[in-house]
């Protein structure tokens, strides 16, 4: 069963999430796309329940979880990315194996790259998002402009052909209950611009880069390059899924698990 | 197709927005707020659409009056790149797509609007195609 509580981080008031689940074949870490929040993995947190414990928490402004002070969020990849590792530090984690859909799928390089990290699961994710117009980033906390009017078609556009409605369901309303001013700091300062393509070389984890077949936003080039500059990263699996797309916890989570024990078992992780 | 015989098929796309695809369109794509120009050029023609709450009243050949409010342009083959794959957000995303449509007005006006000239622009290409 799912339960949540608080953790301070840096004053800030954190909220985790865990399946409690056990923890002898290790602790997943969940991390989301960009303005989502925990609820994403609640579907993997409970089809994994008796087999890992699984947690995510909200970063500040995300959820449940308080904004830093001056309500602001974490709107740079650096200092997104550290306060994950003061997190664990928090939690007690030691070499959690991490998943990262989109923004969190290119979190868990950088945290491959600094920390111990039993294996990375990047959903979409990438080491490299190129930065896109200003005025893109400010329409999506303008005082003119609702995010979760705005972003619904795109959101739409993203979910795979084989989500079951109840799956697409929850991802309409992570854009229909999105905050404007975390979506910012998320897509317009951590995802876009980040860049940790130089120490990709530090990645020497075992790596499972997973693609969903419907996903319009990501290219195989993209892909490609990723894996040729994991070049010490002990065991690479990468996974094109039919019928997905761009949230791939939310759209199948059972399927998703699968591919995710599987791998872990094959890279004896 | 000639421009005469791409407003007939405007034409057919106000009878479609105001009568069968009307609910959808004012409900969940929020045509209902949307009253102004909406402007699609094709090949350098713009094919202007006045709504009132979500109703087209009008469409012509021309340019609105009070200058461009919101829609796109592209050349023929940008168009019809549209009308198969159909994706909105793909045909003008300037980082996911080699030629994406270039928007007409203010770059917050689209935004605004992004979810009701997406329906209108995958409708456009029902009405043209289906």
């Amino acid at each position: 069963m799912i339960s949540s509580y608080y953790v301070d981080v840096d004053g800030v008031k954190i909220c985790v999430e865990t399946n409690n689940g056990p923890k002898e074949n290790g602790t997943m870490c969940c991390f989301v796309s960009a303005g989502r929040d925990s609820r994403s993995y609640h579907g993997i947190m409970n089809y994994l329940q008796d087999r890992y414990e699984v947690i995510c928490f909200d970063m500040p402004g995300h959820g449940k979880s308080w904004p830093l002070p001056g309500l602001k969020c974490l709107d740079n990849y650096v200092d997104f990315c550290e306060f994950i590792i003061r997190t664990f530090e928090v939690l007690g984690i030691e070499n959690p194996i991490c998943l990262g859909a989109a923004l969190g799928g290119n979190a868990c390089f950088y945290l491959a790259q600094h920390i111990p990290i039993r294996a990375i699961v990047s959903m979409t994710g990438t080491d490299y998002s190129p930065f896109v117009s200003q005025n893109v980033i400010d329409n999506l906390d303008h005082p003119y402009a609702s995010v979760q009017h705005t972003h619904l078609d795109f959101t739409n556009s993203l979910i795979g052909s084989a989500v079951p409605q109840e799956n697409r369901d929850l991802i309409l309303w992570g854009v229909i209950s999105e905050c404007g001013r975390t979506k910012k700091a998320d897509y317009g300062g951590v995802y876009n611009g980040f860049d940790v393509r130089k120490d990709m070389d530090k990645v020497t984890c075992p790596c499972l880069i997973i693609r969903g077949g419907d996903d319009w936003s990501e290219n195989q080039q993209m892909h490609d390059e990723v894996m040729a500059r994991l070049v010490n990263c002990r065991y690479l699996s990468y996974k094109v899924i039919p019928g997905i797309a761009h949230y791939h916890p939310t759209e199948a989570p059972e399927l998703i698990s699968d591919v995710i024990v599987q791998f872990l078992q094959e890279a004896k992780a | 197709m000639s421009n005469q015989e791409k407003l007939e098929k405007f034409k057919k796309l106000q009878e479609m927005i105001n009568g069968p695809e009307a609910a959808e369109f004012l409900d969940y794509w929020d045509g209902r707020f949307f009253t102004g120009d909406m402007t699609f050029i094709m090949n350098g023609v713009p094919f202007n659409m006045f709504f009132y709450k979500g109703k087209m009243i009008d469409v012509f050949i021309g340019q609105p009056s009070n200058g461009y409010n919101v829609g796109l342009s592209g050349d023929e083959e940008q168009w019809n790149t549209f009308f198969q794959h159909r994706n909105f957000q793909l045909a003008t995303s300037v980082k996911h797509c080699d030629r994406p449509f270039t928007n007409l007005g203010s770059a917050l006006a689209n935004r605004q609007n992004n979810a009701v000239i997406a329906q209108v622009a995958r409708l456009t290409a029902k009405a043209f195609c289906d």
